[in-house]
């Protein structure tokens, strides 16, 4: 077996104590590394019930098979938890440098469990494991962090990922930075860290990785190298995905003013083209990425000069017009802010804007709000609002919960408004306008999510009527998160994704190539299937039920009022009639539940004692 | 005579540096000869978003009538005064 080093370290914070653990090549092939590896070890590594933010949830980290390789765009690993934002699965991922340092450190993944009893950080050096403590970083930002702990050792090698003052605060949709801005974005995973009192985990890698076959390696590679040069990607390496903006806007697709309509009048001021011409400082690759896709602006004037903030574009849709702000000195600053203070910015983005229509209904006052106006489209107010999310401070304490539990705690009607599902603020593709994308969010095992669903793919393609929900959606939507969770898994970026003629034919060939294991098209296919099953599985484990398959009340009661969607609104007998299909085509119950036959079929059969209907 | 508009985003806008281009057309042209016209009048566009010879879009950038649907026939005929926009498929991010 080559890439794969077969080794799992186990750090246990509470003890103290490191173990490295075998893992088998059959489990590996079977859940190929990234994220299907990481939620496998979090599965085994748990048990259901338990409090996200205590000692025994299991923070767990995951290699791959491609990293540390010459394919492009696969320095990436996964990081996995119970989330503390939505009580299911939590899995996020990350790239460059930090992920390369943990494969030649010689792990394919880590578990964490326990808690530290005061702030600490680890130091893997290779076979080496330091609990160091950390108590002259407490309350430092994500990139403050990183960069006083590389300072510290005083070797580039080097590589540290970090939570900010958000996770040290709890923020329930805290995430984990790397390099200088790479971040494990979603579900609250810097939460996790900072409920074990651990502030970062710094990584020495100086080990090889292999391959099975250089010289085909090396040919493919190469390959998809000049292909990820071509037109596929150029929106990605000129414009970014900010580029979304205008598009989605013109579709009447881009979320504005907590989904109150779809369209944004202020779009040009806040578009990608406006950005590039304005604003671009420079764009950047993540570690053995072909694509560089990341944009970095800055503001040189007013009273936000001064400001570098990354922004792709959910950043962008959950800080701007989702907010009404078409001010975009205002959202890069703000985008710098959530990286400084290391939380998510579309459950920012949607905590935010979900107040402010409180308190443009007289729900919040400016008691509530310590003075600010937090009127839609009030860029300054957005700023200030991630700042006191950020240290949990005044209404921020109430935002930092994220929107189901801040709505369920203000009452009188908000959760109409409270946009998420499962507890995970919706992204930056109005389900009403995109019904394919609205079973997604729907069923999606981390909650609303494109990025494991990528169901507005369908929607934006000729196949469908995007403003219908209609059966055959269902087969459409899991075939999708198959192939999503392929490649989360062996990783692969998403942007590569229009790089292949043929992508199973190709990647498990390529994946034969690097391991030197055998696996066909369809068993890469029901490694996908396989995944996706078994985050359902965990979900079961922690109390799932269909009711938690659904969109927020406005999602179906309010029509939007503008652009080609007008009078648009989803009914929930075209949700139901979707998620009826969807069960079916996944071979799942009625009600959502997961046959025995199907766990077996998978080779799940352990979980099929447990879960199994 | 037929008009339509042209609405272009992203890296076609900046190409041809215009937001939309108004064309004519003869009463009966398909998405087709809208596409060879375009060509004509933002050469920029050719081999970029249109294809070398201007009869289709190179991959992946997709048209989209008036806002609603995706279009992938080349031969359907559009009618005075449609928009045909011009998209790389959002994605991301």
């Amino acid at each position: 077996m080559a890439s794969y080093h077969g080794r799992l370290l186990h750090v246990d914070l509470s003890s103290g104590k490191t173990k490295v653990e075998p893992l088998s090549t059959p489990f590996l092939k079977s859940y190929l590394g990234g994220v299907g590896l990481a939620v496998r070890l979090l599965f085994d590594y748990s048990s259901g019930g338990i409090d996200p933010l205590s000692p025994e949830n299991p923070l767990v980290f995951a290699s791959s098979a491609f990293t540390g390789t010459m394919v492009p765009t696969a320095c990436k690993h996964a990081v996995a938890s119970k989330s503390p934002l939505t009580g299911f699965v939590g899995d996020s991922l990350s790239s460059s440098f930090w992920s390369l340092a943990l494969k030649r450190a010689g792990y394919d993944a880590m578990a964490i469990t326990g808690a530290c009893d005061y702030l600490s950080y680890l130091f893997i050096d290779d076979d080496i494991v330091h609990i160091k403590k950390a108590a002259h970083l407490a309350g430092k930002g994500c990139l403050e962090t990183e960069a006083a702990i590389r300072r510290e050792t005083g070797d580039d090698r080097v590589r540290v990922a970090a939570i900010g003052p958000g996770g040290e605060k709890g923020v329930l949709y805290a995430s984990i930075s790397n390099d200088m801005g790479r971040r494990a974005g979603r579900t609250g995973m810097g939460a996790v860290m900072g409920s074990k009192n651990l502030k970062a985990i710094a990584i020495r890698g100086t080990g090889a990785v292999t391959v099975a076959d250089l010289e085909e390696v090396q040919r493919l590679a190469e390959r998809l190298y000049r292909r990820s040069q071509e037109t596929g990607t150029e929106k990605y390496r000129i414009l970014g995905t900010s580029g979304n903006v205008l598009t989605l806007n013109r579709l009447a697709a881009l979320p504005t003013r907590n989904f109150q309509q779809s369209t944004f009048d202020e779009a040009e001021s806040i578009s990608g083209e406006y950005l590039y011409s304005h604003h671009l400082a420079r764009v950047v690759a993540c570690a053995g990425c072909s694509i560089a896709c990341e944009h970095v602006y800055r503001v040189l004037e007013g009273p936000y000069a001064g400001t570098h903030g990354r922004l792709d574009y959910e950043s962008l849709f959950a800080l701007g017009p989702l907010c009404g702000v078409g001010d975009a000195p205002a959202v890069i600053k703000a985008a710098e802010r959530c990286d400084h203070y290391g939380i998510d910015t579309i459950s920012a983005g949607g905590s935010i804007a979900w107040a402010m229509e409180c308190f443009e209904k007289g729900l919040l006052t400016k008691e509530d709000t310590g003075g600010l106006d937090l009127s839609f489209g009030n860029g300054q107010a957005v700023v200030e609002m991630v700042k006191r999310i950020g240290q949990r401070q005044g209404l921020g304490d109430l935002l930092a919960d994220g929107v189901k539990r801040a709505s369920a705690r203000l009452g009188r009607g908000s959760d109409h408004w409270a946009m998420h599902a499962k507890g995970l603020e919706i992204p930056g593709y109005e389900p009403r306008s995109l019904k394919t994308m609205a079973l997604g969010y729907a069923v999606g095992t981390r909650g609303a999510c494109h990025n494991r669903s990528s169901a507005y793919e369908i929607d934006l393609s000729s196949q469908v009527d995007r403003f219908k929900g209609e059966a055959g959606r269902g087969a459409l939507a899991a075939a999708q998160e198959d192939f999503v969770a392929v490649m989360d898994s062996l990783v692969l970026c998403k942007f590569l994704r229009r790089c292949f003629d043929d992508f199973y034919q190709e990647a498990a060939n390529l994946y034969t190539l690097v391991t030197g294991l055998e696996i066909t098209p369809t068993e890469l296919r029901i490694a996908g299937e396989r995944i996706t099953n078994l985050k359902k599985a965990f979900n079961i484990r922690e109390g799932w039920t269909r009711k938690d398959d659904w969109l927020p009340p406005r999602v179906f009661r309010d029509a939007l009022p503008t652009g080609v969607a007008k009078g648009v609104h989803l009914t929930e007998e075209e949700l139901n009639l979707m998620i009826d299909d969807y069960y079916r085509a996944r071979g799942w119950t009625g009600d959502g539940l997961i046959p025995k036959a199907k766990l077996e079929e998978l080779g799940l059969s352990e979980i099929a004692q447990t879960i199994g209907a | 005579m037929i008009r339509c508009v042209i609405e272009l985003f992203g890296m076609a806008r900046q190409l041809a540096q215009a937001k939309e281009i108004e064309l004519e057309l003869a009463p009966g042209a398909t998405l087709m000869d809208l596409l060879m016209a375009l060509g004509r009048k933002a050469p920029a566009l050719i081999g970029r978003v249109l294809a070398p010879d201007s009869r289709g879009l190179t991959p992946p950038y997709s048209l989209n009538l008036n806002g609603q649907a995706f279009i992938r026939d080349l031969e359907s005929q559009p009618k005075d005064g449609d928009h045909i926009l011009i998209m790389l498929p959002a994605a991301g991010g």
